[in-house]
């Protein structure tokens, strides 16, 4: 199975080895990278394709914790939205 | 003002009263301005200790335990007991020197990098490049290590941050934020789940203690009337002796805790996370239940076990808004009959002292005073999880998560010196002293009056039992019986020790060891070929139980 998330992420000391980080641990393969300056703030962008037999949505949930992470998206590979959740912070 | 007297006022704001630790050279500044502080810091001889003793006394009062440590060998000394806090969700602060940010990346002396080395074992990390961000990286540092779930919290500190003269604004310290309340949806359909079940159980983990919520909870049980099982750090949120406390579950539970869980038809799991060693083989867990998985943590919902009714946010509201009568009556009959039909023997045939026999007396002698009992990793810390009696979970200090040797002594030492009043016990083993004997020389130094229980069986008792049990008795590497002479080792650090064989003397050997004034060691010599009944065989079901000898 294969799925994207999309991350609205503050800049700060490593965030992204930190998500990149968690990924990797908790089991899940990353196919894809895109990260670039959000637009009209001073944040980063990253699109990451994964590819696992995992829940996507209990990965969401991991990454949602991440003190950098302000924002995360699951689609299918396609960009359909599968679940916007806006996450709530409990950091 | 230097950076490091900001940082030591911002701690003493922020309600540190004691901070472990090891000096050396990064972390120098710091140092320095800790001689004008109010802050009492205690040295160990292991920055291994100063971590572990932050975790014991975070556990046994509720704050924030802080640590403390140089940085290349001293900060990556921490690294085992960040990982510790991390698994079992202990609000740490690590605070760690580092070189100064003009050689950061150049392989300088004592440089290593922390900050990367524990990405994964803490809750946040921060690494202070510039002294404006001083201010609210400590602030946010002790925030975040204490909210929502707790967990450890690592502050790397370059020496020329530290030593750099500037203003610094400071920000309010000591915040906390307030967990938000479970949706009212989610309640909705957890009630109702609750109300259709017959066979309920309840699932009581570490979180229960560590969300503060053991009020709540135990009114909840009054209210409902569920029979409960905890896991290792879930003992205590319940009083041992409640007559509804059916007892642990897991691969050394109570038979009939695991038992009920097998056969109940709803189970809800309260601050826990279906650990492996606590559910067996998960997929023949409570097979017959629907779950309600009640967590402050989102991320735990789901990640093991698709629960039927999630309940996220703080433990307090979820647990009044579920706190109602239910009909139960012949459920509960049943459980409550398992629990005397499989009540704990202790007649084992030996003249020798028999550990699960020994713990029991022990925890009658303790009686319901302000005792707290800090364990190591082993046969010993089963025993003392299946034969103590607890009256609240911070009076159980186990490493459940990691299970680190070593555990046991540094965080009796950080649970006295948070509770200055309570009789601290530090239950330990051959193998598992050994791993932080050195501070010994600590609860000298300090004279903290920790009373040392040493069960020597003269092994790497619990992998020797699983040698012997799953590997055909082939013994590789347990065999411990050239240990040094135990109570004179103690008595080399001016600790008074003593040493018993036989169960007659038992009695009079806890006597003596309790009404010591200052610390004492009393050193147990028990049976190699002692085994920890009952066993759940490493994959297997929670419903098959072995039981072998008791020695
Ligand atoms: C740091 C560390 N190393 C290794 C282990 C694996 N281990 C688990 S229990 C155990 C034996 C502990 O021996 P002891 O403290 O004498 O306790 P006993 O089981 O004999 O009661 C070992 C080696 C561990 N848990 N932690
Ligand atoms: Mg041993």
């Amino acid at each position: 199975m294969s799925f994207q998330l999309h991350l609205r992420m503050k800049k700060a000391e490593r965030a992204i080895e930190r998500v990149l980080g968690l990924v990797g641990r908790r089991g899940y393969e990353i196919e894809k990278i895109l990260a670039q300056p959000s637009e009209g703030s001073s944040g980063i962008d990253v699109t990451l394709t994964i590819q696992s037999d995992r829940s996507g949505e209990v990965l969401v949930r991991q990454i949602a914790k991440l003190y950098e992470v302000e924002q995360v998206e699951l689609t299918d590979r396609e960009s359909d939205s599968l679940s916007l959740p806006n996450q709530r912070k409990m950091k | 003002m230097k950076g490091a007297e900001f940082f030591v006022q911002a701690m003493e704001r922020e309600g540190v009263e004691v901070i472990f630790g090891l000096p050396g050279g990064a972390i120098m500044p710091v140092y320095d301005a800790l001689l004008d502080s109010n802050i009492r810091h205690v040295l160990v001889r292991h920055e291994q200790a100063a971590v572990l003793a932050a975790d014991g006394y975070a556990r046994a009062t509720g704050k924030v335990g802080v640590c403390m440590a140089t940085s290349g060998p001293g900060a990556t000394n921490l690294v085992t007991g960040i990982a510790n806090a991390f698994m079992d969700s202990v609000p740490v602060v690590a605070i760690t020197g580092q070189v100064p940010t003009s050689l950061l990346g150049t392989d300088a002396f004592q440089e290593t990098d922390i900050f990367g080395i524990t990405l994964p074992i803490v809750k946040h990390n921060f690494l202070v490049k510039r002294p404006d961000d001083l201010p609210w990286m400590v602030q946010e540092t002790f925030r975040v290590a204490r909210s929502g779930r707790p967990g450890p919290v690592l502050l790397d500190l370059p020496k020329d941050v530290m030593s750099a003269e500037g203003d610094y604004l400071s920000e309010p310290n000591g915040v906390r934020e307030e967990t938000p309340p479970p949706s009212p949806e989610s309640l909705r359909s957890a009630v109702e789940l609750l109300r259709r079940s017959r066979q309920p159980i309840i699932y009581a983990g570490g979180g229960i203690g560590m969300g503060r919520a053991v009020d709540e909870f135990r009114r909840f049980v009054e209210a409902t009337r569920i029979p409960v099982v905890a896991t290792l750090k879930g003992l205590g949120s319940l009083p041992t002796d409640h007559e509804l406390f059916l007892g642990m579950i897991g691969m050394h539970g109570f038979r009939a805790a695991n038992l009920a869980v097998q056969g109940c038809d709803l189970l809800l799991s309260i601050g826990a996370r279906f650990d492996d060693r606590a559910t067996g083989k998960l997929s023949t867990f409570a097979p017959s239940a629907k779950v309600i998985h009640l967590d402050v943590d989102p991320a735990e919902v789901g990640k093991l076990r698709r629960p039927d009714a999630s309940v996220v946010g703080n433990l307090q509201s979820a647990l009044r808004a579920l706190s109602f009568p239910i009909e139960i009556g012949d459920w509960q009959k049943e459980c409550l009959t398992n629990k005397v039909k499989h009540a704990w023997s202790y007649d084992a045939p030996t003249k020798l002292i028999y550990a699960p026999r020994f713990l029991k007396q022990l925890s009658e002698a303790l009686g319901a005073g302000e005792t707290i009992i800090a364990c190591d990793v082993g046969q010993h810390q089963m025993w003392v999880a299946q034969h103590c009696h607890f009256q609240r979970p911070e009076q159980h200090l186990t490493s459940g998560g990691l299970g680190t040797m070593g555990y046991g002594l540094p965080a009796a030492m950080g649970a006295q010196l948070g509770r200055p009043d309570a009789l601290v016990i530090n239950v330990t083993g051959d193998g598992s002293i050994m791993m932080n004997l050195q501070e010994l020389a600590t609860i000298k130094r300090y004279n903290l009056p920790i009373k040392i229980v040493l069960f020597d069986n003269r092994a790497l008792g619990l992998v020797r039992q699983w040698q012997e049990l799953f590997f055909t008795r082939r013994y590789s590497e347990v065999d411990l019986s050239d240990n040094p002479d135990f109570a004179r080792v103690a008595e080399s650090f001016g600790i008074p020790a003593f040493r018993v064989e036989y169960q007659h003397e038992v009695e009079s050997a806890i006597d003596r060891l309790l009404s010591a004034d200052g610390p004492m060691l009393l050193h147990v010599c028990i049976d190699q070929e002692a085994n920890v009944w009952p066993l759940v065989a490493p994959g297997a079901s929670n419903s098959e139980m072995l039981e072998g000898a008791h020695k």
